[in-house]
This record gives C-alpha cells, sequence and structure tokens, in this order.
C-alpha cells in the first residue's frame, strides 16, 4: 500500500538520479520537482560497495578483472610476457627487455578518466604504467598510481610494463572510472547500507596529511621501553579500495607502565572552548584485536578496539589541546606489539563527523550542500496537503535544522517540519505572516534513526505522524496561500543537514489509514 | 564564484565584516543576503612547534600574521565593496577547497 500511495504523491523524491545541480524527481517526470542543488566543491561519500569516493567519480569500474579475481582474464600479454597469479596479484615475467600485459577500455573522447594502479617492482629494474592517452609513466620500486587523463580514442588500451630480460614484477587493483570537474553533484550516500540523499554544513578538515601518515606533520615520538611507531605508506588497501593506507607498528618493547608509550600526534591551530570531532580509519593488520588509545582534542583518553575489519572512530569534545593523538602504553590495556593500518584522518570544527575530506600538504574545506526550488502552484495545494519524508539527523546537535513548503521561500509564509534545538525533538509548524499558527512537537528517541514523518495539512486540521504513529493534531489553525515551493535549504541559519531517503508532496489531506500506511516502519 | 583569502587584524574584524552581509529575521535567524561560504581560517603553523613525549608543547609553533577567512563568493566575479584591500595571495595558502 505505501508503493502505492508514494505513486499519488504529486512531488516525489527518492536517491535516485541527480545532474550537477540538480535532485532529479521521481515524479513528475517534467522536471517541476527537480531541485536545484549546489555546493562549489567536491565531497565524498560511501557508495554502493560500501568504498568512500570522491562524487566526481562518475563512472562504475571500466577495467575487467583489475584485480586479478579470474587470474589473468581479461589481459593479453605481449610475445615478451608470461602472466601468473602470485598472491592475489598478476606477475609479469620478462623473457626479452619489456613486457607487458593490455586491455582496451571503452572510453569518450574529450572525457576525463581516473586510474588508479599498485605496481610492486619484484625483481624488475622498473615498472610503468603505460597509455597513448598519457604516456609512460615509471616506477623503479614499489608504489601506487593515481592519475588523470583525457580520452583521445574511443577505446584505450592501459598497458602495464615490465622491464628487463629474466626478472618479474607485480600488478593489482588497476582500477579506471569517468571523472567530473563538476563541483555541485548531490551525494546519495550509502553508510548506512541503503542509499539516501546525503545533505551536510560546510567543514573544514584541519589535518594537512589525512593519509600520509608518514609526512612530519604526524609527530612520532615514544618514551620508556617503546620504540617510536614504525610507518610503512601504501601498505594495505584503504576504505577507497586503493592501496594508499599506511602499516603503523606500536612496540612497547615488554614495557608496561605509565612511563612506556608508542605515540602518533597531529597538531592543529584550533580555538579552546569549541567542539572539534576528530575521526580516522583503522583496522588490525592481522587477525588480532587490538586495544589503543585514541585522544581527541579535549585530551581525555578513550581505549578504543581495533579489529581486522576497517572501522571509522570519531570522537567529538570540547577542544582544550590542540592535538589528536594515537597510541599504546603499558598502563593502557595496549598490547606488546600493535599493528594496524590507519586512513583518512580529520579533525573537523564540528560537534559531529561529518563526510570525510582528504587532505595532502593544506587543510581542505568541503562546502556546505544546497538544495531548493523544488515544485510549483500545480503541484502544490495551498489548502490541503501532506508532506511526507523519510528523514535522519546527520546528530542530536542542538540546532535548529527546517524545511518545507513555502510561498517563493518566504520562511514567514510556509509549511514546515523541524529537528528542534531541543534534544530528539522533531515539530511542524505553520507559520502565516510571520507568526505560527500552532506547533506540533513530538520528541523521538533517537532523531539519528531514519524516521517516517507525515504533516497532514488543511483548515483546522493538522496531524503529525511518525513511524506509523499520529503523535500530535492541531484542530485549529489557517492554511498558507501560495504555496509553491519545497526546499530543503532557505530558512538562512536553519539549513536542514540530514539524511533523506524519500520525501513526497500530497495535493490532498490523506486519510488516517494511508497515513498510517505510508508511515510505519 | 571565486575563491579569495583576505587578512584582516583580528575574528572581531573579520565579523564584523561579515555581519553586513546577513540579515536578521523576527526569529533571530541570520539570514544571508548574498550567496558566501565563510572560512574561518585564523592563523597558520609557519613553523612547527616541538613537543615533549607526552605531546607538551616545548618551543611554541611560529604563527601567521592576523585573521587569516576565506570566502567563498558563489555570485560575485570580485570582492564586495570594502572586502578589496584585505585581500591576501600567500605563495602557498594552506587551505583549499576539496
Amino acid at each position: 500500500m505505501e508503493n502505492n500511495l508514494l505513486q499519488k504523491a504529486s512531488i516525489l523524491l527518492t536517491p535516485t538520479a541527480y545532474n550537477d545541480g540538480s535532485m532529479l524527481s521521481v515524479k513528475p517526470e517534467n522536471g517541476d520537482g527537480d531541485f536545484t542543488f549546489s555546493r562549489g566543491s567536491a565531497a565524498t561519500r560511501v557508495n554502493a560497495q560500501g568504498l568512500v569516493e570522491n562524487v566526481q567519480i562518475i563512472s562504475s569500474e571500466l577495467v575487467s578483472n583489475g584485480n586479478f579475481s579470474q587470474g589473468g582474464q581479461d589481459w593479453t600479454p605481449n610475445i615478451n610476457a608470461t602472466l601468473s597469479i602470485d598472491n592475489g596479484r598478476l606477475k609479469v615475467a620478462v623473457s626479452d627487455g619489456s613486457g607487458y600485459p593490455s586491455q582496451n577500455i571503452t572510453t569518450i573522447v574529450g572525457k576525463k578518466y581516473k586510474i588508479t594502479a599498485d605496481a610492486f617492482i619484484g625483481t624488475a629494474t622498473k615498472v610503468s604504467l603505460y597509455s597513448a592517452a598519457f604516456g609512460f609513466n615509471d616506477l623503479t620500486a614499489d608504489g601506487s598510481y593515481n592519475l588523470t587523463f583525457t580520452a583521445t580514442s574511443t577505446s584505450t588500451q592501459i598497458r602495464l610494463y615490465v622491464y628487463e630480460d629474466g626478472t618479474y614484477g607485480f600488478w593489482d587493483n588497476i582500477s579506471v572510472k569517468e571523472i567530473t570537474d563538476d563541483t555541485d553533484l548531490p551525494r546519495i550516500d550509502y553508510t548506512d547500507g541503503c542509499g539516501s540523499w546525503l545533505l551536510e554544513p560546510q567543514s573544514t578538515n584541519l589535518i594537512t596529511y589525512s593519509e600520509d601518515i608518514s609526512d612530519s606533520s604526524w609527530l612520532k615520538t615514544s618514551s620508556g621501553t617503546a620504540s617510536i611507531p614504525a610507518i610503512t605508506s601504501n601498505y594495505s588497501i584503504s576504505p577507497d579500495g586503493t592501496l594508499n593506507a599506511s602499516r603503523v607498528v606500536f612496540d612497547l618493547n615488554g614495557g608496561t607502565t605509565s612511563s612506556d608509550f608508542s605515540q602518533l600526534q597531529h597538531n592543529i591551530s584550533s580555538t579552546i572552548g569549541l567542539s572539534y570531532t576528530s575521526s580516522v580509519y583503522m583496522k588490525s593488520n592481522n587477525d588480532s584485536t587490538y586495544n589503543l588509545t585514541f585522544i581527541p582534542v579535549s585530551g581525555s583518553t578513550n581505549i578504543v578496539e581495533v579489529t581486522p575489519q576497517w572501522k571509522r572512530f570519531d570522537l567529538s569534545a570540547v577542544l582544550s589541546s590542540s592535538n589528536m593523538r594515537i597510541r599504546t602504553r603499558g598502563s593502557e590495556s595496549s598490547g606488546d606489539v600493535t599493528d594496524i593500518s590507519i586512513w583518512g584522518a580529520q579533525i573537523e570544527q564540528q560537534s559531529y563527523a561529518t563526510s570525510y575530506i582528504p587532505t595532502n600538504g593544506a587543510i581542505a574545506t568541503r562546502l556546505a550542500d544546497v538544495a531548493n526550488n523544488s515544485g510549483n502552484s500545480t503541484l502544490i495545494n495551498s489548502t490541503e496537503g501532506v508532506l511526507y519524508v523519510e528523514i535522519a539527523a546527520l546528530a542530536d546537535d542542538g540546532t535548529n535544522r527546517i524545511f518545507g513548503l513555502s510561498n517563493n521561500s518566504n520562511f514567514s509564509e510556509s509549511i514546515i517540519l523541524r529537528y528542534s534545538s531541543l534534544s530528539n525533538r522533531i515539530s511542524a509548524q505553520v507559520r502565516k505572516s510571520g507568526s505560527y499558527e500552532f506547533t506540533i512537537n513530538y520528541d523521538s528517541t533517537d532523531v539519528t534513526a531514519f524516521s517516517k514523518i507525515a504533516f497532514k495539512y488543511k483548515q483546522n486540521d493538522f496531524a503529525l505522524w511518525v513511524n506509523g504513529i499520529e503523535v500530535g493534531v492541531a484542530s485549529s489553525g489557517d492554511v498558507i496561500s501560495g504555496l509553491d515551493t519545497l526546499g530543503f535549504s532557505w530558512v538562512g541559519g536553519n539549513i536542514f543537514y540530514g539524511k533523506a531517503k524519500a520525501l513526497a508532496v500530497y495535493k490532498e489531506a490523506l486519510t488516517d489509514a494511508q497515513l498510517q500506511s505510508l508511515t510505519t516502519i | 564564484m571565486i575563491h579569495k583569502r583576505y587578512t584582516f587584524t583580528d575574528k572581531a574584524q573579520a565579523d564584523s565584516k561579515i555581519e553586513k552581509f546577513f540579515d536578521i529575521d523576527e526569529e533571530g535567524n541570520k539570514i544571508p543576503n548574498e550567496r558566501a561560504a565563510f572560512i574561518y581560517l585564523d592563523k597558520f603553523v609557519l613553523v612547527k612547534g616541538e613537543y615533549d613525549e607526552e605531546g607538551v608543547e616545548i618551543v611554541a609553533p611560529t604563527y601567521s600574521e592576523g585573521y587569516a577567512l576565506d570566502v567563498v563568493w558563489h555570485n560575485l566575479e570580485e570582492s564586495p565593496y570594502g572586502w578589496k584591500s584585505y585581500e591576501t595571495e600567500p605563495d602557498n595558502p594552506l587551505h583549499k577547497l576539496y
């Protein structure tokens, strides 16, 4: 019944399609329900495969068998190359001068592509990633490629060279995806396993090298019997799917006291008294689970459990010391040797962690998501209707986050839903001539969990439904004339930031049975 | 859309310049009257500090002078009136848009 009800909507938005600058509605199909969208910067999301991905990557994988899980299939060796699989990687043995396997991928002339690959030198003198579109790119030691190129042909051949007679080298994780420079790309995020529109505030990652832990901005220290943390760059596959996570080995050398510790530290320029959130991805490099100490900018010690699976750890705190630390210490439940991978560190002036912002030498800012201007007076009925959403807040952070229907984006003439500044409160309100006709409040157990919410409006007949239950009514109040706009980001400093799986507008006041069905989880 | 760096004396001066781009509605909401993203950067570390094993500062870092503010003006092609004289163009901006 819910699906049938969704088909009754005059405007229906689900996380299905977008363009640069717009979130495309399912209904209507003529574009009148589309949201205009802007941000002005890149941004990351968790894609359907669970990988952290720059939203400017716009195609699926174009390389077949790039991780060699199917042996050498789809790769053609030249006359000098013999292919085999060694420890999950493609081994290329060379009999004369240089040899290579190649694969032709379909490309569009003039479009931009990103190619990534991991190369291992083996006994070779060098390896090289080659295409006519970008030439030779030599490595004389193990390393990763991360290149962009513009296609010059409808078929681009990728070659994986290994050099010198009688030697061998290895290749792994070959990937080519189409990319774009567009900066107003909405995000469909799969952090929760199911796609939802992600709307976030502006945020700045204050860590200058978020992935390269070997950089000197990461202070490596030790005390007592412990060793300075040993770093190996590009050691393991990170949450973005490439070989760019750093191995960090903390060794207490048998030390068991508070004087014995091995520590990573990153300092930031910051303001005491403001809320900051520190976050970092970590995993164990073997089957062991490790306890280590994660110290956010408050300076408080937190013991976290690092397992063989990647996990993003995040801690929010009011700043009192301008650094983030990760360490093992004899007196803090640590094992003697802790062998983990680290990637994607972030410190931001927020009370909660936002999506990852990569940095490489400078702090970086992701700008705010702005989504507005859906609908018109034909699609939105001013005298009666229902505003329905399935949404979750990013945090219960004490701010007002407002969205809804309005007369030309005028907050004074609007029908709104809001996450209130009061903890876990959802409110439904009608504003007319700058005053509230009424407010229906509902205190949720957790606004960060998805809820199905419907706000029915009709002269002297208003109701708020949440997760199948009518949680409040208002039996007196006026409706708003001239409703013509649906938006997430039109109320000044109270922009809606959150996640949305569905949003629908109905031109009629649905029955209680319909509202119950629509909002039941 | 343009991205500019400004350097002010302090945060108060930056805030006073920014204030003009907001109106306050009857509910106390700050309503922007210009589409812009203000990125408060404050000072940058030019020379790293020194720290002991506990992470406690031994030698303070050297910071940039003034209060740095980056602004993305979405609908302007140059700095608005009264901002041009605060524009700075450091060789290494130490901050970028992702």
